[in-house]
């Protein structure tokens, strides 16, 4: 909704302010803020690929000689690429969370892969055979992908909530 | 949301498109310009304006980056609140609500 402030008003003083005008501000800034929201779709392959990722991290550690170095450094290049990939062709960037719910999930996703990294090294550390790694790394993957998702959805909520600045 | 800042009015934010680029760009940390034109539905002449005071106030950035997508020397342009401009535009949101519920604001 356009509100009837001009855009260089020579009286900006806040008295020459009505209380519509006010409103109706507070009331643009909602809608663009629902605007901004519906750019904010996360692709479908966005959380498989950061899945594969975090499931190398998770799962590297029980690989044998210099694997868990060269997986690990190939995971650390690939976030860069992927998440760049992502902001260029969507023209947002967003690298934290917009509120508590969302801050939650990062959290606990987070969480997921130190517990499946420390458990990638038990693994080796116990004399494992290195497939069992797997098990971390694909419970990682799932996180990542369906947690991943519901923190998207968090973050829009998220948004729209902040959006209405009003009382 | 309500904002937790100080009412504090800013007549640079004041211009309603210049509130309305900076309440798009409080949620992110870095938009697109095309993003920002799209969603205010303006042109890129008007933008370019607008955002030419926010940054001559330091309350926004641009940073300049090449496209992916494009063949020629077009460059991608993001546009960033620093945080001065975060702290003016909650204080004058803070403003706006007040004005908004009946309270004056001076």
């Amino acid at each position: 909704m356009a509100n009837e402030f001009s855009e260089d008003r020579p009286d900006a003083r806040p008295a020459a302010i009505s209380q519509a005008d006010a409103r109706a501000t507070l009331e643009d800034m909602e809608q663009d803020g629902a605007t901004l929201v519906a750019r904010i779709v996360t692709p479908q392959w966005y959380h498989p690929a950061l899945g594969v990722i975090t499931g190398v991290f998770a799962g590297a550690h029980a690989l044998p000689g210099t694997w868990p170095v060269v997986a690990i450094a190939i995971g650390i290049i690939a976030i860069p690429v992927l998440t760049t990939t992502y902001t260029r062709r969507y023209g947002v960037a967003m690298s934290k969370p917009s509120g508590s719910g969302s801050r939650r999930l990062m959290l606990f996703m987070l969480a997921v892969l130190v517990a499946a990294m420390v458990s990638s090294l038990a693994i080796k550390l116990l004399g494992l055979e290195p497939w069992w790694a797997l098990v971390p790394a694909l419970l990682t993957f799932i996180t990542t992908v369906v947690v991943g998702r519901r923190y998207d959805g968090a973050l829009r909520q998220e948004i729209t909530a902040s959006s209405d600045v009003r009382l | 949301m309500t904002s937790a800042a100080e009412p504090a009015f800013s007549e640079v934010i004041h211009a309603p498109l210049r509130l309305r680029i900076c309440g798009l760009l409080r949620h992110v940390d870095e938009l697109d310009f095309a993003i920002v034109r799209d969603a205010l539905q303006i042109d890129d002449a008007k933008l370019s304006k607008h955002l030419r005071i926010l940054t001559d106030a330091g309350f926004v950035v641009l940073r300049k980056e090449r496209s992916p997508v494009r063949d020629d020397a077009r460059r991608l342009t993001w546009v960033m609140l620093t945080p001065i401009g975060s702290s003016a535009l909650e204080g004058h949101l803070a403003a706006l609500t007040s004005i908004a519920n009946g309270t004056p604001v001076h």
